[in-house]
């Protein structure tokens, strides 16, 4: 079968249109992308990691749904087996990119549509399309461009 | 979890394309159904035949190759990943896992065809795997059925199962269906004459095939369907058979049986192509000729679809020959069969009830069977004619729009010294017409020479306007023709759509145009 066609980049997205955190975006900003994990930490953690930075070694993940490891730091592996389980991980007072942000990071950064996106969030789909696909890339949020 | 590809618009529309094993798929069930089929049934069968092999795949069945987290592998096995749509890795290295809360594991180094290297894990235990068999299952109730995928994609799949059947000269298409050349049941010679017997026993046709087949007993012992359809494709490449059936309908009829008014185009329907510059048309007289609808004139297909209902405006030559022109508008409504140029369909006389035998000939564009009808109502020269659909589209209605006749001041043409004279003559009509096209035509044998004296001599269309302005100035007190007598009057003589004619009352200096679509002669053109 042929391959599906990769989105290209000058096509307006969709409803259809999947999004992921591309970490390559926060490599090339200037914003820094562990001081804004921080903020995503539970209490506990956010308390544990003030007191005790982390060590820069990475670690394996495991997403539990595809078995795919991913290298992480210790920061953003408390985030994926801990603190994105807790009730309050995404609330109707964490703002919608910060919500979509989280929901991405709790699924492992598994790309997802708009719609999707809307059921773990609570926030209006289109309202999330519009914000994630206007000019300016918020947190890294951007279209995904397949190539596997 | 991906979706499954088949169940995607991209898979169906976008990438759909007939693979050579598609087509050997579809040759199986041909054989094994020993029945033709319609590019529609040919699509339903392999989007069945898709779905199933895509849900009986081995990475949805769990297969060995199916990349599994609690699987264990070595350096070199190709897997599919669901994850990544399926898609094909090889593994390139193995390492040790990195975090002791999952225990003994390994970490598969995976290149993928694209380029990309993913890490996933091996011998992982149990407990550390949300991804099982039973959420496949659980999808597997959400997803469409391929009759439901049929109902969305059925026509894309559909044309493009045909555009490639056309390329196989194995396989064969009769009034839809297609079946392969080989498995034909044999028609020798002895078939085709009888079945030309037949025919000719019958008036020459229509018959179905069934019928035909019945009358002689022949291809005993095959499967019917396949007889039919073998004795048809025999039939159609013999010449002396013609498929003259309305859509999904085969017909037969004898080809030296058909009316000769079919088989050859009456000679007043004859037509040189006049060049002329449709550009110079204006707006006015472009919709003038849309409005005529000449079966000459070059315009765009009819897009409103098979409209309920056509009228028409008779000029002399459909008259004189019993035909009706095939209009954009009024091709779109008759009877259309799958590839036949000639069409046989019965003609209800809206009035009386009485039927008529017809026939569309769709080459030279016109309906011919209608002689004995205008000839019953006296039909002149300028009438409105109707037709209408029925539910049977072997069927159509016409309506003359008849009325008791009363005596009306009409147009006359006549031929006086080789010229086309003109008179206002008192006359009994019996149906509705249009003023301006209007004419009656007493002798019409006497136009008929003219005419053809008119073709043998060459003389050409601006020589003939000018002359038949002339005359049709004479009875009107400013001399003001309308284009749209000009046309039905000219072509009593000649016969012309009406772009050449209009295009030259623009270009011309003989015309003069005096507002709207009427025009005069110049006044040195206009002395006699």
């Amino acid at each position: 079968m042929p391959r599906p066609m990769a989105p290209s980049g000058f096509v307006k997205p969709t409803l259809d249109t999947r999004f992921h955190i591309d970490y390559e975006w926060w490599e090339r900003s200037s914003h820094d992308l562990a001081l804004y994990m921080v903020g995503h930490l539970c209490a506990e953690h956010k308390e544990q990691f003030a007191t005790n930075p982390p060590e820069e070694a990475q670690i394996d993940w495991i997403d539990p749904q595809t078995g795919q490891v991913l290298r992480v730091d210790p920061l953003r592996y408390t985030l994926l087996t801990h603190c994105c389980h807790q009730p309050d991980f995404i609330s109707g007072r964490t703002s919608l990119v910060d919500s979509v942000f989280r929901a991405l990071l709790a699924a492992g950064n598994r790309p997802m549509t708009p719609v999707e996106l809307a059921e773990r969030t609570g926030r209006p789909a289109e309202t999330i399309l519009r914000t994630l696909s206007g000019e300016e890339v918020y947190r890294g949020l951007r279209p995904f461009i397949e190539d596997t | 979890m991906s979706p499954r590809a088949t169940q995607s618009k991209q898979y169906w529309v976008e990438e759909f394309q007939v693979q050579q094993s598609d087509l050997d798929y579809l040759y199986s069930v041909l054989l094994e159904q020993e029945t033709p089929l319609t590019a529609d049934e040919m699509a339903l069968v392999l989007m069945r035949h898709r779905v199933e092999q895509e849900s009986q795949a081995p990475a949805r069945r769990g297969g060995s190759d199916q990349y599994q987290p609690t699987g264990t592998y070595q350096v070199g096995d190709e897997l599919s990943f669901p994850s990544v749509g399926y898609a094909r890795g090889k593994v390139i290295e193995i390492r040790p896992g990195d975090n002791p809360y999952y225990g003994s594991y390994m970490v598969l180094r995976v290149s993928f065809a694209s380029g990309k290297v993913l890490e996933f894990a091996s011998g992982l235990a149990p407990e550390h795997v949300e991804w099982t068999e039973q959420l496949v299952e659980e999808e597997e109730s959400t997803y469409l059925s391929p009759e439901e995928l049929f109902i969305e994609y059925g026509g894309e799949v559909a044309d493009a199962i045909e555009r490639e059947l056309e390329q196989h000269d194995d396989l064969v298409r009769l009034a839809g269906r297609w079946f392969p050349r080989s498995l034909l049941a044999n028609i020798n010679s002895g078939h085709l004459n009888l079945a030309e017997a037949i025919l000719d026993m019958h008036g020459g046709g229509p018959m179905t095939t069934r019928e035909i087949m019945e009358q002689v007993g022949m291809l005993g012992g095959v499967n019917e369907r396949l007889a039919e359809f073998s004795l048809n494709y025999g039939m159609q490449g013999d010449s002396r058979f013609d498929e003259v059936g309305p859509a999904g309908q085969v017909l037969w009829f004898l080809a030296r049986m058909e009316p000769e008014g079919v088989q050859h185009p009456p000679v007043r329907l004859a037509y040189e192509p006049i060049p002329s510059d449709p550009e110079l048309l204006t707006s006015d007289l472009r919709l003038l000729e849309a409005e005529i609808g000449d079966e000459h004139s070059n315009l765009p297909a009819a897009r409103t679809g098979q409209p309920q209902a056509v009228t028409v405006t008779l000029i002399y030559p459909h008259r004189r020959s019993g035909t009706l022109p095939l209009s954009p508008l009024l091709r779109s409504m008759f009877p259309t069969a799958y590839q036949s140029p000639r069409v046989r369909f019965t003609i209800v006389d809206a009035e009386g009830g009485q039927e008529y035998p017809a026939w569309v000939v769709r080459p030279e564009g016109y309906v011919y069977g209608l002689g004995d009808l205008f000839d019953r109502y006296d039909v002149p020269v300028g009438s409105y004619v109707t037709i209408q659909r029925t539910p049977d589209p072997g069927r159509v209605l016409i309506n003359l729009h008849l009325h008791k006749p009363r005596k009306e001041w009409v147009r006359s043409a006549r031929v006086e010294n080789n010229r086309l004279r003109f008179e206002n003559v008192q006359r009994p009509v019996g149906t509705d017409y249009d003023d301006l096209m209007v004419i009656d035509v007493p002798d019409p044998d006497a136009i008929d020479m003219l005419w053809r004296r008119l073709s043998e001599r060459g003389i050409p269309l601006e020589q003939i306007m000018v002359d038949v302005m002339r005359e049709l100035s004479a009875s009107s007190p400013q001399g003001h023709v309308h284009a749209k007598t000009l046309y039905s009057a000219i072509n009593l003589i000649r016969r012309s759509p009406p772009g050449p004619i209009f295009a030259r009352l623009v270009a011309l200096p003989q015309f003069g145009h005096v507002g709207g679509a009427y025009w005069r002669l110049s006044d040195r053109e206009a002395v006699p």
